[in-house]
């Protein structure tokens, strides 16, 4: 037990100096820039108040990116984990190919993000308008990533197409973990399905659900990877969301204090509304 | 606690390690560049460097085509910054002038060299980069397809010349000959074209492309702040503007989306660059497309034989339109402009600094580098110093883009002294995002006033 305490430090350091030298120095550093008016080479003012976080309370484009943000996380919740929830009661049937699908549905995590959106690119620019429509001429079809609210839609598909299948193995867990003798007590009373899902699965799943809407909750919020590739902000910048158009405000336009100051501001509204989630999520939860 | 304060010290030890080492730059010039065309015959002709001069030479271009500065940005942050640089005009020597990343050559021999502009990138009568080449832009047609359409030289010369309603009458008459209708006035000969040889694919006059927002965004809106600005120097000082020419910019962009195959709907948002010029242009499917002369790259790899052919006409304005009318017209003349200047990192050593300038002038007076600008960069070059001989494989539309600037019919590329990003993402990207599709006057007029409330406030 003592060789452990000894050997304490060399087996934390790896890791703990990789998240200080990515994470915790980056992070600080942002602090400071924020307050200043930073211009990627160098700084041009050392000091300027507040003035950052002004402008970046007061942007149009700010609170629109922000305002998106919100509508799409809102969607992404509901249909990552409604889509989830449905494919983890599938597959924990018994069905003899249950295996396969698990593994098939968890593939599009595995893709990166951004690859994920080229593909995906692919699917609405030249299967779904070029060759569906050629051959249905149904305006459904056509203009997913052009027209406005088709792309919104288009960028919730891919999300959502990402990010089900992790959470579905979080409820497949969950779901295994519910004792045998419930349900076939349930049974023997002669109960439904419904509502042997309405009364045993989903509250004893109570806790997954916690950690699936805050995932979700943080992961839409911060989206970024599948933004850039499918539609990077277009058409004009109507699917520009947060992490995007901060990104775009350092690189493009030069303005990174600014940048730096709408990131902090995007921490800190995460972090309110995840702890909030969690805090009220577990009051919920039920001990087995 | 003791535990934690131990592992705490063995981190910090790590990390202090690592980044104490000091080392010397082991190159003699550290190119960073943007223009990633030129990558690989950049590559080779360091390795000519290197062998004539036993210099060393390390050179990175940027091959992405996204903007340059982000990377540029983060290697100025290192120790072992790049030595020399590219400069895309005004805004960004200004950036880099602010944290003192750009050497004075103002008295350097080599730039008494450089024939365009007054030498180069300069502020306050400072000398701050050289330029690579020059470049221009308007609209490119292939020479047969307008002889086979029945016009002399002279009829060709006249719309190069002559004014923007000139060249209208001879787009609508084009128009209605595609249509199969009968031309009067003064085309009427086109009537006994044929649609065959070089204008078998012809479906429309003008190509054009919805979803490069930079062609009608940066290029296009230089033409009408030409004239309200003139040069790139009030360009850049100027914290608001007016748009006075807002209504000559709708004309010449109506002029394009109208007699495109297209017109405005969200087809044609599905045109990208390489669409316009390799299938409209290069296929032979349009007479005119508004491009630079860098298209000619794309247009040679589909057609050879038509690249061989190409020459610009300039994209025009008309002199009074609603009831705003441009004191001095110049509906003969084509945007010339630097687009990348050759800078020198001002923060590395005066040795560095040195070896940076003998390489850039090693580039535009040897045998070998004047080769390689001319045939495998596929430059315009902007010094003086290269006979004819030097440019006699010099491709069609660089010979054009170098006649206008000899005949001084040469305007300057004043979007370049724009606020970042302003003409892409604040005019561009929202005429895409509305007018370009839609056609309707309150869209256009609604991305003018968004455009000009947003330079307002990216000046600030």
């Amino acid at each position: 037990m003592k060789q452990l305490r000894r050997s304490f430090p060399f087996f934390v350091a790896p890791a703990l100096i990789s998240y200080i030298l990515v994470v915790i120095i980056p992070f600080m550093m942002g602090i400071i820039y924020s307050f200043t008016d930073w211009k990627g080479a160098y700084v041009a003012e050392w000091w300027v108040g507040l003035k950052n976080y002004r402008i970046a309370l007061s942007g149009a484009e700010f609170l629109y990116s922000l305002k998106l943000t919100l509508l799409f996380t809102i969607s992404n919740v509901i249909l990552v984990n409604i889509l989830a929830f449905t494919l983890a009661l599938l597959v924990t049937r018994g069905f003899k190919a249950s295996n396969l699908f698990r593994t098939t549905f968890f593939l599009p995590n595995v893709i990166g993000g951004l690859i994920l959106g080229y593909i995906w690119k692919f699917v609405f620019d030249v299967i779904f308008d070029k060759m569906i429509y050629n051959l249905t001429f149904m305006e459904f079809f056509r203009y997913w990533l052009q027209d406005e609210r088709k792309a919104f839609w288009a960028l919730v598909i891919v999300a959502t197409w990402q990010m089900a299948g992790y959470m579905m193995i979080i409820y497949i867990a969950a779901i295994q973990n519910i004792p045998e003798e419930l349900l076939e007590a349930a049974d023997v009373d002669g109960a439904s399905f419904l509502s042997k899902l309405v009364h045993i699965i989903i509250p004893l799943v109570a806790q997954a659900f916690t950690i699936t809407i805050f995932l979700t909750l943080s992961n839409s919020f911060k989206l970024l990877d599948p933004n850039i590739s499918l539609t990077n902000g277009g058409p004009g910048r109507r699917t520009e969301l947060l992490a995007l158009h901060i990104f775009k405000t350092g690189q493009e336009y030069g303005r990174y204090g600014l940048a730096q100051a709408q990131a902090i501001i995007f921490f800190f509204m995460i972090a309110v509304v995840t702890l909030a989630q969690v805090y009220f999520s577990k009051g919920k939860e039920i001990e087995s | 606690m003791k535990r934690i304060i131990t592992t705490f010290l063995v981190i910090a030890l790590i990390i202090i390690s690592l980044t104490a080492c000091e080392k010397k730059p082991d190159y003699d010039v550290y190119i960073w560049q943007s223009k990633g065309e030129m990558a690989d015959a950049l590559e080779e002709l360091v390795d000519n460097y290197e062998n004539e001069t036993g210099k060393k030479v390390k050179v990175i271009s940027n091959r992405a085509s996204e903007d340059h500065m982000g990377p540029l940005r983060a290697e100025m942050n290192k120790r072992d910054m790049p030595t020399v640089y590219s400069i895309q005009g005004q805004r960004e020597l200004e950036e880099w002038l602010g944290g003192g990343f750009v050497a004075d050559l103002t008295d350097w021999s080599f730039a008494d060299e450089v024939a365009f502009g007054k030498g180069g990138i300069s502020r306050d009568g400072k000398l701050y980069g050289v330029p690579y080449n020059i470049e221009g832009y308007g609209f490119i047609y292939d020479e047969k397809m307008l002889t086979e359409l029945g016009l002399t030289e002279l009829d060709i010369k006249s719309l190069r010349d002559g004014s923007f309603e000139e060249f209208e009458e001879f787009v609508v008459s084009v128009d209605q000959w595609i249509n199969g209708q009968d031309v009067s006035g003064k085309w009427a000969k086109i009537n006994e074209a044929k649609k065959e040889g070089e204008l078998e694919n012809v479906d429309s006059v003008i190509g054009f492309p919805g979803k490069a927002a930079w062609v009608y965004g940066d290029h296009l809106v230089n033409i009408p702040f030409v004239y309200e600005f003139g040069t790139q120097d009030k360009a850049l000082v100027a914290e608001t503007i007016d748009f006075t020419y807002a209504n000559q910019y709708k004309a010449i962009l109506d002029l394009q989306i109208n007699f495109s195959k297209e017109g405005f709907s969200n087809d044609l948002l599905q045109n990208d660059y390489d669409e316009q010029a390799k299938i409209k242009f290069g296929g032979g499917e349009v007479f005119f497309i508004q491009q630079g002369n860098w298209a000619y790259g794309e247009i040679n790899d589909v057609n050879p034989d038509k690249a061989m052919r190409l020459s610009f006409i300039p994209l025009k304005v008309p002199t009074t339109a609603g009831d705003v009318t441009i004191p001095e017209n110049h509906p003969d003349s084509m945007p010339v402009f630097a687009p990348n200047y050759w800078a020198v990192n001002g923060k590395v050593s005066s040795d560095l600094q040195e070896e940076a300038k003998a390489f850039i002038e090693w580039m535009y007076t040897s045998d070998i580098g004047k080769d390689f600008v001319v045939n495998k960069f596929n430059f315009i070059p902007a010094v003086k110093g290269f006979e004819s001989s030097d440019l006699s494989s010099m491709y069609s539309l660089g010979l054009s883009v170098m006649d206008y600037v000899e005949r001084e019919k040469a305007l300057d590329g004043v979007f370049m002294a724009m606020p970042g990003g302003w003409s892409m993402n604040e005019l561009g990207n929202v005429l895409q995002g509305s007018y370009i599709t839609s056609g309707k006057q309150e869209d256009f007029e609604a991305a003018i006033d968004h455009s000009i409330q947003k330079w307002e406030e990216l000046r600030k």
